[in-house]
Parts: structure tokens; sequence; C-alpha cells
């Protein structure tokens, strides 16, 4: 006796909301975007509930005594569940020209063998639907169903249609931003810029919030980005020589409290070191020990880059074989008022915070005792009743704090010795003086101006000898008994005002002349590509679409090209990317790699900017992104191949002619050769991007036209209208008993 | 004074002294086979006649110190006097008095107009030209591309290498008689996929040729071996299967289950030395070296380390097998190759008494070892399609040709593909055609891979025996083999870009379709993106192998009608007589310019 029963779909994929963000660019890692939006389909025919793992039959049939259900297994066919309890729905992709047919390791590698067993399925494409059934036989019961996201791109659609994208404009987002114009690229090298004072330029990343940002760099930990370093270790990090630096995830500017923990390496020891956070920079000498320096920094180009500038020599003769420059083992990085008022920050806000600190520093005088001070120092003695003797031909002193400005410096000394009638260099962080020391006179002042922030004096070129006392066995160049630093008055205190007056004077000078901007704005010039795949997916062909790009539009300062990284360790791509830019050199587009899981509405930003999509792959199952973007009616650039085909066609894409080219099933690990993708023909991609830019920038009306094509061919794909009716076919087709 | 007396005596009238330089000489030019700048050899063999027909031709060493003297030595004999240097631009000697002409190949979008830094002169090839002022290029491609780059103050001309057909009694291509073939007589190593038990997994070669006895069933003479793997080796007839190229030190496995091949059996007690590392995951992995039935294992560290491993085998074996690795990429690096172990040297020694210095010395030598003077017999049949190539030049996509052939014809065992392959060590290349053989597994047409110098007389032979030549280059500077083959009407299969443009045409080739893509200044060591190449359409290359076989078993008139085009667009464009009439005009206007 039958009961109506109501319908219960069992659903698993592979991976899950809580493990898909670390997750990205993993195998069958799509399965579970491709889950997530079939779940409003499946919720029109009955109840769902999604497996955190595979069922077993007992499971199954727990559950069939109150529901009849259906199993719907998003995953490759050979890692579907054997459930016999209950109808067993593969749902998958494909986009090669033969489903595996033998047994590479083990049987179940063998689709055509899985999908017999399971007797049905269902994939996203009519390509594939065809290769199933030119192997499985003409009426095997399979139904293409792409993952039906028409409809949710409703609003996305109409908010394009009434205002157009802007592209880069106005777009900011929350993730790791490599942006090609923030760097200084030459055809060996890459480092970041930090004259970031021309043209207006805006950063990507979204602005520092203000709390404070502290990180280790100690293995295991969770830092920002380290690019010219070698491998973590439990201390820290050693860099490469060269120009290292670290990619924070947010632009920071204003005010702020660096502080850095730090030491040289072998020839670097004793070396300045200058740091450069947007235009701002502080100079610290690198000591032999970790060492921590705090500067106070004023940022007025939001950077997302501190460099570190003068590790530039590869140390000789080092017993470890790794190219060193410095360690890092912490960096830090705070508001200063915060800082003063203490660790309550809710409590912070007010005049009244300000601090003694961040008052001007005239007046207080910096004084150092070398008979008794504790000091961090190099090529001192230990303090002696007057002072302390120096011991090597260049001495350093870290200052208790960071100074910045004007300064009167006087030094004391108790003995010349060695030193009389010598030259030598006295330097307070950049600024340097030269100082004769005469017989007879023991006190000293030199005036330095305009010292960026800075930590440290050095005196180089002392001379040394022995000393007066025969039992004295050491070799002594210098008595120095005192240094002082006394605050100047800036010459002209209005000059960095006048500096900053002369710059906007600039950039007005640099705005267009209005005949111009009227051109500008009817016909506007700045076009925004995205693309968005994982690079170690050798499907995607990110080499063409980055290589196409430059070589469409090397001259053009207007063309972007926005990659979104789908691959959870981006560290693994820098040298890629860095290799790229590199060898791209000189371009004047822009390629910007974006990296991190968006939020929904920071996706929705860049859905609501692009002005195309780009696809150049060699294959794809149903493409989710080409599929978005399709749907919210931005027209793509893209080849018409695999499932592609059924979408992108000349009223809504710029094709990119592709042709069959021979290779192996990705899981095949003998690679033999047993089927075919798609080989892409580069210069076809090359004319579709001009093409394509040339369109937008000519005529709105028919980018409007593509756009409306795009949205339209998206309908017909994958609308919600049309899943329906095709799963209804699969429900239908489903035995009514199975299992029972 | 005397001797310019009489120079000036043999040189009165229209004498010229033509003084020649290249970097490659006859001396070294087996040596140097398939190297960079060999090519420019070619050209000046090729042209040696045509010039000794002009003038009197001196070979010079050293450009900058006897050219001049040459040059002062014609003025005052009153003779003209040029200088063609068969060199890349940068190489080429500027600041003579001597007229010179730079001879050169190129078959890029553009040619190096920046300079980097380099140890050599300065890499920039428009200022070299300009400073030359006179150029001969082989391609009309190249003239293009160098015209548009160097402005109207040079002179640049393209005079292809001559091409002549061969005697009149040269037999017609196999395609045109339709007749069975003789088989061929070749100094050369062979591998024949016929001769090959191949299954996904592994190559095993039979036999090395199709009489007498072949590679692998030769046992090994018990003379102790030490070869090292790395890319300046000579190789010894062992072939590396699954590694890539042979590096400074040694060479990296590619493949899970990378094989070396040896050119004899062995069989017995002996040791067999392996000097190995482990990559990534593999660092104190345990792994297997397997001959025959006997496997033995071990432990690979990250560092290089020798393993001494004793085998004692009731049967012949001909290969060892590397079982157990993990292939895996380099994390982060561009290239993302898959790498295994890295193998630097093999050691093989006998063990016990008799391992003696003459034991198995009456054994005959294998056929597969570099003797030189062995010939080995090749006996084709069906359709021929021949390709001839440097396998380390990665411009001619000889897997592309090997896959594509194999596809078209997978259960067709009428079909031949031949590659002549020209490099100075052998191993790897045969050891990556081995590989793809395992991984085109299962096909019945047959490849045949041939190594070696092939005397005039062999090459006729192969000429011959083939029904169609096959190219699939992304670039070609001029292609003497097509053009060979051409001209003793083989019709081709071949892109029309670069330099084949002059001459492949639907009249006599079937035309593989190809579009550009990226490409780096070959001589730029920072590998920039500047110049363009063409990315050829495998689809097509496929289709092509299937009409052209197609056509020749349908319609033999047609395929004459293509056959006798290919030797008339040789024939029309070069010829000696037309090469040496270009030639002469142009050093003639070169000589009389600089008079003038």
């Amino acid at each position: 006796m039958k009961t109506q029963r109501s319908l219960l779909f069992l659903v698993y994929s592979p991976l899950s909301s809580s493990s898909i963000e670390h997750s990205l660019g993993m195998a069958d890692y799509s399965y579970y975007f491709v889950m997530q939006r079939f779940l409003p389909l499946l919720r029109e025919f009955g109840e769902v509930e999604v497996l955190e793992r595979v069922p077993t039959d007992d499971e199954v049939a727990l559950r069939q005594q109150a529901n009849r259900c259906v199993y719907l297994s998003f995953t490759p066919p050979n890692k579907v569940a054997a459930i016999s309890r209950c109808p067993v729905l593969p749902v998958f992709a494909w986009e090669y020209s033969t489903l595996p047919d033998e047994a590479f390791s083990s049987p179940e590698d063998n689709w055509v063998r899985a999908l017999r067993r399971s007797g049905n399925a269902i994939t996203h494409s009519q390509y594939s639907l065809a290769v199933v059934r030119s192997q499985l036989g003409a009426d095997y019961p399979i139904e293409s169903i792409p993952a039906p996201i028409w409809d949710s791109y409703q609003g996305i659609r109409e908010m394009r249609r009434k205002s157009s994208p802007r592209g880069l404009d106005g777009l900011n987002l929350d993730c790791t931003v490599i942006d090609s114009n923030d760097y200084l690229i030459s055809n060996t090298a890459i480092r970041p810029r930090q004259d970031m004072a021309g043209g207006g330029r805006r950063l990507l990343s979204e602005r520092w919030s203000g709390e404070p940002l502290a990180y280790r760099f100690a293995a295991g930990e969770q830092t920002p980005t380290v690019i010219g370093f070698n491998d973590a270790e439990p201390w820290g990090v050693w860099s490469r020589s060269g120009y290292p630096w670290v990619l924070f995830d947010c632009a920071i500017d204003g005010e702020i409290e660096l502080c850095v923990r730090l030491r040289g390496y072998m020839q670097n020891i004793g070396k300045r070191l200058r740091l450069e956070m947007g235009g701002a920079s502080a100079d610290l000498l690198l000591s032999e020990l970790m060492q921590t320096h705090v500067f106070r920094l004023s940022i007025d180009h939001p950077t997302n880059v501190l460099a570190f500038v003068g590790v530039v020599e590869r140390a000789l003769g080092a017993t470890d074989p790794r190219d060193i420059g410095l360690g890092l083992a912490e960096i830090s990085i705070r508001r200063p008022a915060l800082a003063e008022a203490g660790a309550d920050v809710a409590e912070a806000p007010g005049p009244e915070a300000v601090s003694p600190g961040e008052a001007s520093p005239e007046g207080v005088v910096l004084e150092i005792d070398m008979a008794a001070d504790a000091l961090v120092c190099a090529g001192l003695y230990d303090c002696e009743p007057p002072g302390r003797w120096t011991s090597s031909a260049d001495v350093a002193i870290q200052l208790p704090v960071a100074v910045a400005g004007n300064f009167r410096m006087a030094i004391e000394v108790f003995h010349i010795l060695h030193n009389h009638g010598r030259q030598v260099d006295v330097s307070l962080g950049a600024g340097r003086q030269a100082l004769t020391l005469e017989d007879g006179r023991s006190l000293y002042e030199l005036d330095f101006n305009d010292i960026p922030p800075t930590d440290y004096i050095a005196i180089n070129g002392l001379g040394l000898g022995p000393g007066e006392h025969p039992e004295d066995p050491r070799w002594l160049g210098l008595g120095i008994a005192r240094i002082s630093l006394r605050p100047l008055l800036p010459e002209k205190p209005a000059w960095n005002d006048a500096h900053r007056a002369l710059g906007l004077l600039k950039s007005l000078r640099d705005w267009p002349a209005p005949r111009n901007l009227a051109r500008r704005i009817r016909a506007p010039r700045s076009v925004l590509y995205t693309a968005i795949f994982n690079p170690k997916d050798g499907r995607k062909n990110w080499e063409d679409i980055i290589t196409g790009f430059v070589y469409a539009f090397r001259e053009d300062a207007d063309a972007t090209l926005l990659i979104k990284i789908t691959y959870h360790e981006l560290d693994e791509l820098y040298g890629d990317i860095f290799t790229f830019l590199i060898q791209l050199h000189p371009f004047r587009c822009r390629l910007v790699f974006i990296h991190g899981y968006l939020s929904q509405q920071q996706y929705e930003q860049l859905l609501l900017h692009s002005h195309f999509i780009v696809n150049a792959s060699r294959g794809e199952g149903q493409c989710l992104p080409l599929m978005e973007f399709m749907s919210a009616g931005i027209p793509a650039v893209a080849p018409c191949n695999s499932a592609m085909r059924e979408y992108i066609t000349p009223r809504n894409a710029f094709i990119v002619e592709s042709s069959p080219e021979l290779t192996f099933w990705p899981q095949d690990p003998r690679q033999v050769f047993r089927t075919l993708w798609q080989r892409i023909d580069w210069e076809s991609l090359v004319g579709a991007f001009a093409a394509s830019a040339r369109l937008y920038r000519k005529s709105r009306r028919r980018y409007r036209v593509l756009a409306d094509a795009a949205a339209q061919a998206q309908q017909a794909y994958c609308s919600m209208a049309v899943a329906r009716s095709r799963f209804e076919k699969v429900l239908g087709q489903l035995p009514q008993d199975a299992g029972q | 004074m005397k001797k310019s007396w009489a120079s000036c005596r043999r040189m009165r009238g229209n004498d010229m002294i033509i003084a020649v330089y290249s970097g490659t000489r006859a001396s070294t030019v087996s040596r140097d086979l398939g190297k960079a700048d060999y090519s420019y050899y070619f050209i000046l063999q090729k042209y040696l006649p045509l010039l000794r027909s002009l003038g009197e031709v001196r070979f010079v060493d050293n450009p900058a110190l006897e050219v001049d003297e040459i040059y002062a030595e014609a003025q005052a004999a009153g003779a003209g006097a040029v200088f063609l240097s068969f060199t890349p631009p940068h190489n080429t000697q500027r600041g003579l008095r001597c007229p010179t002409v730079c001879v050169m190949a190129w078959e890029f979008g553009s040619i190096p107009d920046e300079d980097w830094d380099s140890d050599g002169p300065s890499p920039n090839w428009v200022t070299a030209l300009r400073d030359i002022g006179n150029v001969i290029t082989i391609s009309d491609y190249a003239t293009r591309v160098i015209r548009q780059q160097v402005g109207s103050g040079v002179r640049v001309v393209t005079i292809p290498a001559p091409v002549d057909a061969g005697e009149p009694d040269q037999p017609a291509p196999a395609g045109l008689r339709g007749a069975t073939r003789p088989a061929l007589q070749l100094a050369a190593t062979l591998v024949d996929s016929r001769q090959c038990d191949i299954d996904e997994e592994r190559v095993t070669v039979r036999s090395a040729g199709a009489d007498g006895p072949g590679r692998g069933e030769v046992p090994w003479d018990g003379t102790e071996v030490n070869w090292a793997f790395v890319s300046k080796g000579e190789s010894a007839g062992q072939y590396l299967v699954g590694f890539y190229a042979e590096e400074d030190w040694g060479c990296w496995s590619r493949t899970p289950t990378p094989e070396i091949i040896l050119p004899w059996q062995v069989q017995g007690d002996f040791e067999l030395e392996l000097s190995m590392v482990g990559y990534g995951e593999n660092q104190g992995r345990t792994i297997e070296v397997r001959i025959g039935d006997c496997a033995r294992s071990l432990e690979l560290t990250g560092e290089m380390s020798s393993f001494p491993l004793r085998f004692s085998l009731p049967v012949g074996a001909s290969s060892i097998h590397f079982c157990g690795l993990t292939a895996v990429p380099l994390p982060g690096a561009r290239d993302h190759r898959t790498l295994g172990l890295g193998l630097s040297k093999l050691a093989l020694r006998r063990i016990g008494a008799e391992a003696t210095a003459n034991a198995g010395a009456a054994l005959p030598a294998a056929p597969g070892a570099e003797t030189g003077g062995d010939t080995v017999s090749l006996q084709l049949d069906g359709t021929v399609y021949t390709s001839v190539f440097n396998p380390e030049d990665g411009r001619k996509n000889w897997k592309d040709i090997v896959t594509a052939f194999c596809w078209a014809f997978r259960a067709d065992p009428g079909k031949t593909l031949v590659l002549k392959m020209s490099h100075h060590n052998k191993s790897v290349f045969m050891g990556d055609l081995l590989l793809l053989f395992s991984k085109l597994h299962p096909f019945s047409c047959r490849i045949v891979a041939l190594h070696g110098f092939l005397s005039a007389d062999q090459l006729r032979e192969l000429v011959s025996a083939t029904d169609y030549y096959v190219n699939a280059s992304s670039a070609e500077g001029q292609c003497l083999p097509l053009l060979e083959f051409m001209a003793e009407a083989v019709p081709a299969i071949a892109p029309n870009h670069t330099a084949m443009e002059m001459y492949i045409n639907e009249d006599n080739a079937f035309i593989v379709r190809s579009g550009l893509e990226p490409q780096a200044w070959p001589i730029d060591p920072r590998r920039a993106y500047r110049t363009t190449t063409q990315r050829i359409s495998w689809d097509s290359l496929r289709q092509c192998f299937a009409d052209s076989a197609a056509l020749l078993e349908q319609d033999r008139a047609r395929y004459q009608a293509m056959a006798a085009a290919a030797a008339r667009a040789v024939a029309q464009n070069f010829s000696s007589e037309k090469i040496s009439r270009d030639l002469a005009a142009f050093i003639g206007s070169v000589v009389e310019g600089k008079r003038r």
C-alpha cells in the first residue's frame, strides 16, 4: 500500500560552509558553490537536508520511513556513495570530449561504470550531456541543469541598467590587492612604489580602521603578506637581499606609530635601513641583535606597503646558503593618540586624551649621559666615570626615542686621544655632517635639518690606538662624555603647508581642459575587465589572459584587468604574478590582482563596476563567474567552447577562437592522451580585448545591446524556470520505489 | 709588397674579394649541430658555391683584425672587397672600412631594439644594423620586419639560401611512383614504435632496426659504464624516459615512474651505482629501483648521494625503472614543473671474477650505440610523412606533430611518421618520444625516429621514400629541410607564416592554421615579452594529416599536381641561378655604393 510521502532531498558536497573559505581552489571546491545554487530549486520540490558527510544506507532508510528520499551527490560520479535505498543523482560538471572509461588506479576511476551504476545523473551543459550519451547510450537518463542563478541577479541587472558601470572609479575592496600601478617595475626587478604623490592615485584597498595592528612573523603566525623573504622560522623571518616588503590588507595613512622588531645579518649589520610607507620614511641602524624601533610617521598617501630599503647587498661567505638581508620578528601599527590614552580604546576619544608626546617637541631636549645611561649601541666600551670610550672606527647609538625634524646636536668629549685633527662623519639618521676633532676642544655642535624620523646617531671614521695607561690593554679612540639633541624651530615653519598647496595647484593644472572634459563625459575611456579563476587550474589559461590584455592595451592607461584569484594560498602565486609584471614591462595599462573571500556586498560591487567579464578557458563545465556576470548584464570576452557554447554568441560577447587539442583526463596520474580540450587562439583574444574596448568607448548604446543580450542568454541557460522544468522531468523519470 | 702584387694580378677587372665569417666552422659543425647559431653556418655553406663564382672567397677567423687588411689589399689591387658576416647583428663586426653585410635569419615579429645588461656587445639590433648598413635576410618576412624598424637608411634585401633539385635521375617520391620502397640504409640510431613493447606505464625497446639483433637484445659486454647525465654529456645510447632536459648538474625526473633505457641487456651479477637527490616530498621517501624482476629499495634525501645497488638477474633486462616517486610541482615556481628525483650519474660494473676487461669483447657493439659507420636498415611502407628537426629547438612543436599524427591515424597501420632528429645529445629527446608512445598508447600507426647525421645519399633516399613533409613550427627563418623535400616534389603539411609565406600555399601544401602568441626575443636573458611568434592549431594539423592521406588515396592526380607545384615553387624562388643573380646584384651595389 502506497502513502503519499513528501520528498526529502539528501544533499552532499565534499566541502561545507565552514571549510570553503580556506579551501578555495582545492579539488572539487566548485561543487560546493554549485550545490548552494541548487538549494532554492530543490526547496521548491520538497524538503532539503544538507549532509555534512556521505550518508549510509541505514541513515537513508531511517529517513525513508517518513519521506521519499532522493540523494543528490554534488561530487564527481566516481565519488558518489553507494546508496541502494533511494534514487541517487550525481550532479557533476564535465568539459572534456570523453568521460574516463578505464580504471587507472582503482575501478572507481571509470566514470562510465559509475554513471551506469547510479542510473541517473544531472550535469550542467548540453555539451557534457552529449559526451555522456555518446558513451552511455542515447537513452541514458541524464538532464542538463545549469546552476539556476539568473533570477537572483535581477536587482543588479536593474541597477546596471539605471547607472552605467564606473570601472575602478569608486570601487573599494576589502581584500589583498596587488595593483601594477603600485609598483616600480623593470624587466629585472620590481618594488613597491612609494612616491604616491603623482596623478591623484587612489588605492583599491579598504582604509585601515585605526584598530591597532600587531603581527609576529614567527612560523605559523597569521601575518600580512611578505615579499622578498625566506620561509618563516620559530623566531621570525629572514629577508632576502634586494627590496623586501610587507603587504597589508588595508590602506594605512595619517599619523601612525610604527613599531618594528628586527636585526641585521652579516654585511648589513651596522648599515642604515630605511623603512618606507606611502612617502613617509624612517631610518634605523641594523644591529647584530634583535632590536625594537618605534617611529612616529605621518603618511600623506594611503599605502598598504611597508618597504625595507637599503638591504641591497647579498651576504658573502655565510655558511647559510640562503640569501639573507635582515631578520624581521614583529611589526605593530597604531594611532599615537590611542596609544598614549591607554589600552582601553573606548575611552580614547576627546581632545584631553592628547598626550605630551603629541605636543610639539620644542623644549624637549634629549640627553645621553655616556657615563651612566644604559644604551643600545655598537663600537663603544662600557660606562666609565667620565663617559665611554669608542672601541671601533664606527660607532652607533640607538636613541631611547625616535626623533624627527631640526636639531642641534651637541657632543661633549673628555679625551680626543687618537683623533686629533681627524675629520669624522656624524649621522643623525639620514642626516650626515662632517666634523673635525681638535685638540683641546671638548664641545662640538652640529645642526641637522629636516631629519626624517630616526632613532640613531652614528659616528664613522674614528681613529683607534693604544691607551695612555700601560695597564689598560684596550685600544681606544675617542672618549665621549655626553650627547644631546635640542630641537630647533624650523626656519620656514610653513614650508610643509606651502609644499602641499603647490601640490594641489599642480593637480589642478592637471585637470583636463573643459573641451576635453566634455568629451570625456560623452565618451568614457576607462574600461574594466574582470576575470575570476583559480590560476592553478591549468584550464583557466591565465598566461593568455594576462599577456593578451597587455599586448592589446600596452599604451592604454585607461584599461584595467582585475583578476580575482580563487586559490587559498596567494603566497604560491606571488612568483608568477611578479614575473608577469616584470616580463611584460613596460605597459601603461593596469593589472590588478585581488585575493580573499569577498562578502556578498563586495562581490556585487565588482558586478556593478565591471565592463566586461573575461574567460579564456580550455573548457568549462558551466563557469559560475561567467554566468553570474552575464546574468547581471555584463558582456563577455570568452571562447565559444564546451559549456560556453550554449550561451556565448557574437550578440553578447567578443568571441575568443579556440580549437581542439589532445590532452589527458585531469585526474589520470598516467597522463595518457585520451580526450580533447581546447587550444586558445591568443591572437583572437588580443583582438577581442581591443574590439570590446573600442565598442564600449564608441557606442554606449551598442554596449547596452550586448549587455542585454548577455542577460537574455543566461536567462535561457540558467533561469529558475529552465531549471524547474528540467528538474521536474528528472523527478518524473526517477524509479518510484527504488530500494523499497 | 710582393704578395699584394700577386693578388693584384689575380684580381684584375671586376675581380672581388669576398671575406666571409661565421661563428661555427666545418670542424665544429657536427658538435654544434642543433645549437644556437648553427643555422648561420648552413646559410654560409649554401651560399659558398655561388660566392665563389662572384669572386675570391676568404674565410676569416677574426673579423676585427683580418677584414680591413683584406680590404686594403683589394684596394691596392684596384679590386672590390666586401665582408659577409654570417652572424646575428650584435655579433657582426662594426666600424670596418670594408663594406659589411650582415647575413642573418629572423622569424619573430620584431627585432631587438633596446639595450640590457649583457656580457657581450650591445644587443640592440636596430642600432647595429643602422651601423652596418647592409643586411641580407633569408626571408621576405624578416626583410619586412627589419625594414619597418630600421628605417630607410639601411639596405635590406631577401636572398634565401639556394635550394636546388637533385639530379634528374633522382627517383620521384614514392607517392608519385606508387611503388614499394627499397629498404633505406642509414647510419643512424633508430627508435621504431613497431619495435617497442608499449603500454600506458612504460615502453620497452625491443630492437633498433628491422634487421639483425636489436638494441636491448645485445648483452652488455661487461665494460664498466660511467655516465653523467649532464647537458654537455655525450650519449652512449641510453634513453631517459620521463625526465626533463639535462642541466649542468644532472636532470630532474618528471613523471612518477621514470625509466632509463639501456642500449643493451644486463644479466647476472652486477652493481648499479646511481647518484640521486630527492625533491620535496620525495626526500625521506623509500623508492624502488627495478631491473627486470629484481628490485632494490633506497631512501632519497635532500642531498645528492650515491646509491650502490647490487643486482642478480637470472633473465636479461634492458631498462631501469623507478617506482614509488611522487611528482610534485615546485611551489610558487613559474613553470610549475613536477619534480621527483634528480639524477646525476650512473655507473654499472660487474661483480666477481668475470669482471675482466675483455668479458664479452667478442660480442658485437650495440647497433644503437653511436658507432657512426654502422648502418641500420629501415623498410618503410604505406603513406610516409617525414619531418626533420632539432628537438631542442622549441619552435618546432614536434610533440604536436607526433600527437596529431597519432590521433589522425590511431587505428591505421598503413601510416608512418619518420622523425629525423638532429641534436648532439639524444638521450632525453628519444626518451621524451618513448614517453609519448606510452601516453598515446594504443595506436597502430608507426612512428620512427632517426638520430644521426645522414649523408647526402642517405638523405636523398629518405626524401624519395617520403609522401609528405611535415612542419608545425611556430616560426621559421627559412626551413631548409622543408625546401629540400619540396624541391624533390614532396608536397608539404605546413603553416604559411614567417619564412614559409614565400613558398607554402594551397597548391603545394596542406596549410596548418596558426595565430600569433606572445614571445620574448631569444637572445634576451630577461625573457621580456616584446615580440610575437605563432601558435599553431593542433586540430588543424590533425585535419591536414587526415586530408593529405585521403588525397593520396583518392585523388592521385591532385597529389601529383601538388608535388609538381612544390618543386616549381622551390625552383622559381630558390634556384642557385636566381639566388646567384640576386647575390651578384646586391653585393655589386654594396661595393659600388662604398666606392661612390
